[in-house]
């Protein structure tokens, strides 16, 4: 299913957060957005998954904007990680996945043994079937994140939102999380912080500095030391990695340009 | 603990409890009788004399009323906790117990203009009078945010309490103010039938509304943006969820006055049972309550008797330090 953002504009107390964002990704796309903190990430997803109205602009979801939809519509077609995970204590993880099945079910209809079946799948698929019976709230970070992608598994999406989806996991559950995703098949937006991990699983990646697309691109075609430095004030040299042919990004410590870091370049 | 067994066995125990409850009193009369008066009662051919008429007039209604208004208060801290997310929340923070306490007191006291109301329904006219101010002072932008809720009910309820106390006070009569304290204590005594027709329905709607909706109630707890992306359109039924529990927690306070403390203690002891899920917690919460109270009530019309006392008195020195043990708990968990 393809998802397209079109002219997105958001601001809080006159300050503009986003200016006339646009990006399309299309089905079955892996595309990734990148930016430093406070460039709008985390709000444009925001807007994607209908939590916040956009004040200028449109999300259309296969073509429909999403707030001319019921929420549970767009429910069932798209599901989200988000970066702060909060839940009351006492769910087991097994109850917090069984959520996801929320949005396919009517009011008084019970979850049956296909539900359970999806619910099963989806906690092995992100190898969390051990903690099925153990209370969410008493979960590390890192199980947390995976029992929360798996409650997305469980709601079967189209489309798949993720901000910063690999934030608490150790390296391997971050690659384990983003092959899951990727393979999927379906269409995925992530927000992502480590530069290396985008260019590795992303077909296209968006950049967005100040609330504006600054670049967008295959990962190959987009990253360079140049971007880099424009967009984070950092020094970079970009390579290609021998084995994946993807671009990874390797940082030279202490060469910093920008206002933020003057005072460290004296 | 599987639910239909836990479910049946609190049904059972209800029962139970009203039947023991009707018997226990000034006057004690036996189970079996109070069994047979009742089953007579029923048929339709009530033998009546005065022990009939304690059983089915006087004590019956109120141990109905008690399982009622228990139940009612504990089906309403459960909402009310949900929409708000917060675990130490109970209904009166939406202001309508002061709200309702302020119609009766303004009846009881004042009378004049107001003499022609009568209590009951002067108080339901406070309490969804409150409802409204509060509901229409809590929404900004068009979304009801839980923590303005609270700050606005909570400010509405002072400034009832102060205008309920400035009534009270400067009455001069001492009958009307003990019958006004009284009220504003809570109890079910002097319960008639008619009294139990609208928080009856009240309830059932409400626990009907909320069993139904226990997969978004439960997706509430995810907290509003996860909600969201679950499909549950969070505003909207927030909104329902207000209006439900105004509409039931008004009916329940204007026959039994403001009992405290069961909204809130109830809902985790229900937890403390069945965990948070909301399909099993709903109807658990709901039967403890009313089992609940029924004790409690037994308990005033006892402790001192001849003379009663309060219900709400007896709930608040039960309910205080539970508060206090459920507080501790949550400090030392986080």
């Amino acid at each position: 299913m393809r998802l397209e953002v079109e002219g997105v504009c958001w601001s809080a107390a006159g300050r503009e957060i986003l200016r006339n964002v646009s990006f399309t990704a299309e089905p079955g796309r892996f595309v990734g957005l990148i930016g430093p903190n406070g460039s709008g990430k985390t709000t444009l997803l925001r807007c994607v998954y209908r939590a916040q109205r956009p004040s200028a602009g449109r999300v259309l979801l296969g073509g429909r904007d999403v707030w001319a939809v019921p929420a549970r519509e767009v429910a069932r077609s798209m599901a989200v990680v988000l970066q702060e995970a909060s839940c009351e204590p006492g769910y087991s993880a097994w109850e917090v996945v069984q959520m996801g099945r929320t949005p396919h079910k009517r009011l008084t209809e019970r979850l049956d043994g296909d539900d359970d079946a999806l619910v099963a799948a989806a906690l092995a698929e992100v190898r969390a079937a051990g903690l099925a019976d153990r209370e969410f709230t008493t979960l590390s970070g890192g199980e947390k994140q995976r029992v929360l992608l798996a409650r997305c598994l469980a709601q079967q999406p189209q489309v798949l939102v993720l901000d910063e989806p690999t934030n608490h996991l150790d390296i391997r559950f971050q690659l384990e999380a983003l092959d899951v995703v990727g393979g999927l098949g379906v269409t995925v937006v992530a927000a992502l912080h480590d530069l290396n991990l985008a260019a590795a699983y992303c077909d296209e990646i968006v950049v967005l500095n100040h609330g504006r697309v600054a670049a967008a691109g295959p990962p190959a075609e987009l990253l360079s030391p140049d971007l880099v430095a424009r967009v984070y004030g950092v020094e970079a040299e970009v390579a290609v990695h021998p084995s994946t042919g993807r671009p990874t990004v390797t940082y030279v410590p202490g060469r910093r340009e920008g206002a933020g870091s003057a005072g460290l370049t004296v | 603990m599987p639910l239909a067994p836990l479910l049946t066995g609190l049904a059972v125990a209800l029962v139970a409890s009203m039947v023991m409850a009707v018997g226990i009193g000034p006057v004690a009369i036996p189970f079996g009788e109070v069994w047979r008066t009742l089953l007579a009662e029923l048929a339709g051919d009530g033998a009546g004399g005065p022990r009939a008429v304690i059983v089915t007039q006087i004590r019956f209604p109120r141990v109905l009323l008690a399982a009622v208004v228990g139940a009612g208060l504990a089906v309403s801290g459960v909402a009310v906790q949900a929409l708000v997310r917060n675990p130490l929340a109970d209904p009166y923070i939406l202001g309508v117990s002061a709200g309702a306490a302020f119609g009766a007191i303004a009846v009881i006291v004042l009378g004049g203009a107001f003499g022609s109301l009568s209590i009951p329904v002067a108080a339901f006219a406070g309490a969804l009078l409150t409802f409204l101010v509060v509901f229409l002072l809590a929404r900004r932008g068009g979304r009801l945010s839980p923590l303005r809720l609270i700050l606005v009910g909570v400010a509405m309820a002072a400034l009832l309490n102060a205008a309920t106390n400035f009534v009270v006070i400067s009455s001069p009569d001492n009958a009307q103010l003990r019958s006004a304290l009284f009220w504003l204590l809570g109890g079910v005594a002097g319960a008639r039938f008619s009294w139990l027709v609208a928080p009856t329905l009240a309830l059932v709607c409400v626990s009907g509304y909320l069993l139904a909706h226990a997969r978004t109630l439960n997706c509430l707890s995810l907290g509003d943006e996860t909600a969201t992306t679950l499909g549950v359109d969070v505003d909207r039924f927030r909104r329902a969820l207000v209006a439900l529990v105004a509409l039931l927690v008004g009916c329940v306070v204007a026959v039994s006055g403001a009992i405290g403390f069961v909204a809130l203690m109830l809902p985790h002891a229900g937890r403390l049972l069945v965990g948070p899920n909301h399909r099993r917690l709903v109807p658990v919460a709901g039967l403890l309550g009313a089992v609940f109270l029924v004790w409690v009530d037994v308990g005033a019309r006892m402790l001192i008797r001849p003379a009663e006392l309060p219900i709400g008195v007896v709930t608040a020195a039960l309910g205080a330090p539970f508060f206090l043990w459920l507080l501790g708990r949550r400090e030392a968990r986080a």
